[in-house]
């Protein structure tokens, strides 16, 4: 196998900086130490940067045989590569050209096309729910009634009219959000943290894999 | 000269002793269960109905001749906090893929995050060289959609009704697409295993997809799903920090009645 296919180089790589971030977290190592950390998390950032480009070719290889093929809707990749290359164009850091992120052509395309389409589309959520919610609002089992119960009760908690007709109903949807549901909530919170915590030590010590190549 | 406990104090930073104790003792935990598991003493896993629905899941799918889609969340692999959440999602993609491969179905990974792109890329890759069918692997079907919240969303749920999705795994770190995400993955028709450390989207997922993997459960994926023993021996050190919680929870909820606060001191070491 060739040396850069290898995957002890990754799992190296991998232990030499968890352990420039988790040590000095826990130790202090002296100003030296503690700027190479820094120095470590600036470089995910250079990374981060270099993937752009990743993701450029990723969208035209998948976009652009759309355009020249014909395909069924080919007309949004086009719209799609179109406005990649614009929002590009406009965010140039040219100021006086009115071009960058603060001028005028970027925020005009900002404040109407993006935050509009951003809050219609957390909007759907809303929909989404109450489909979902039909579904699932059903007393099948034990489970489910309750689920059932509890959800109609903060239904009825949340809702101006709920309140208005049974005043009770704002301390018992209290109740079920802060005693019940919190207890439930750091349970999981608990065991997620403690199971992110095993992860990390497998990815350490080399045996979690999953994300190198799926371990081989 | 040894190491007084001035010095200590000096080097050890205030408000994470506690946590790095908590820390050392998981560790080694993990490290003894993984010798042990590797000497061929596996401890007893308990079946989690999930991770098992993704085979039936993709067995489904295959009949069906739909694609198989599968993502592992939109956070970012470097983020501190929720990162793991996507290397869970990633162990999961990469059996996913190798069933995918083994059963000849299309499989599509729709990314949101650049930075984990070639890692998806890789595993997706790689599971096919395995399987010796690394001809029927098609790049295309990685697919970078948008690094913009709902942007990922709507190229997601587009994809997955444009291509008649079969079966929808989504294991990872979710926020306000989750239900958008399931809810189209039901419409569809789909059959959906999800599964998520953000409590917050647990419900949404409960709700609207067939099986949920509900917070630890995602980051034993991987070694669940690999049936590696010293993999499987590792998860035995949750089930001790657990123990340790509860402990720590009953004695200092005890300590409290009588007007104690030690563990509440002794945590903030």
């Amino acid at each position: 196998m060739s040396l850069l296919r290898r995957v002890e180089i990754p799992i190296a790589i991998t232990i030499i900086f968890a352990l420039i971030q988790v040590i000095p977290y826990f130790v202090s190592m002296g100003p030296a130490v503690e700027a190479v950390q820094d120095k470590v998390v600036r470089w995910t950032l250079v990374v981060s940067t270099g993937a752009l480009l990743i993701g450029l070719t990723s969208l035209l290889l998948i976009h652009v045989p759309r355009v020249t093929r014909r395909r069924t809707h080919w007309e949004y990749s086009l719209l799609l590569i179109a406005f990649m290359f614009l929002m590009t164009i406009i965010g140039l850091p040219f100021p006086e050209l009115n071009l960058g992120l603060t001028g005028y052509w970027f925020r005009f395309f900002y404040n109407n096309v993006l935050t509009p389409l951003s809050a219609s589309l957390y909007a759907i959520i809303a929909f989404y729910i109450t489909s979902a919610a039909y579904r699932a609002f059903k007393a099948r089992s034990l489970e489910a009634a309750l689920l059932l119960i509890s959800g109609t009760i903060l239904v009825l908690r949340n809702a101006p009219l709920g309140t208005f007709l049974i005043p009770q109903i704002a301390d018992l949807g209290d109740w079920i959000f802060n005693i019940p549901n919190m207890a439930v909530n750091r349970a999981i919170m608990i065991g997620g943290g403690l199971g992110a915590m095993v992860l990390g030590i497998r990815v350490l010590l080399g045996y979690e894999r999953g994300y190198l190549r799926g371990g081989e | 000269m040894g190491i007084t406990p001035l010095l200590l104090q000096q080097i050890l930073k205030s408000g994470r002793v506690s946590g790095m104790v908590f820390l050392l003792i998981i560790a080694v935990s993990a490290a003894y269960f993984i010798r042990r598991g590797k000497a061929g003493k596996v401890p007893y896993l308990r079946k989690v109905p999930g991770l098992d629905a993704i085979d039936e899941a993709i067995g489904r799918a295959t009949e069906m001749g739909r694609p198989v889609f599968c993502s592992h969340g939109i956070a970012s692999i470097a983020d501190a906090t929720y990162g793991p959440q996507t290397i869970a999602g990633l162990a999961v993609l990469g059996y996913v893929a190798q069933l995918c491969a083994k059963y000849g179905v299309r499989l599509i990974v729709p990314v949101r995050q650049l930075v984990v792109y070639p890692i998806a890329r890789e595993i997706v890759e790689n599971a096919y060289r395995m399987e010796g069918k690394l001809d029927q692997f098609r790049v295309e079907d990685i697919v970078y959609l948008s690094g913009w919240q709902f942007g990922y969303s709507m190229g997601y749920m587009s994809l997955m009704q444009r291509e008649k999705a079969g079966a929808n795994i989504m294991v990872g770190g979710y926020w306000a697409e989750s239900l958008q995400l399931a809810e189209v993955g039901y419409m569809v028709g789909a059959m959906q295993v999800s599964g998520t450390a953000n409590t917050h989207q647990i419900p949404f997922f409960v709700v609207a997809t067939d099986y949920t993997l509900i917070g630890e459960e995602i980051y034993a994926a991987g070694a669940y799903l690999s049936k590696d023993p010293a993999m499987i021996g590792s998860i035995v050190a949750q089930d001790i920090g657990k123990y340790i919680s509860i402990a720590l929870i009953l004695l200092g909820f005890v300590l409290l009645i009588f007007g104690n606060d030690y563990i509440i001191q002794m945590l903030r070491w």
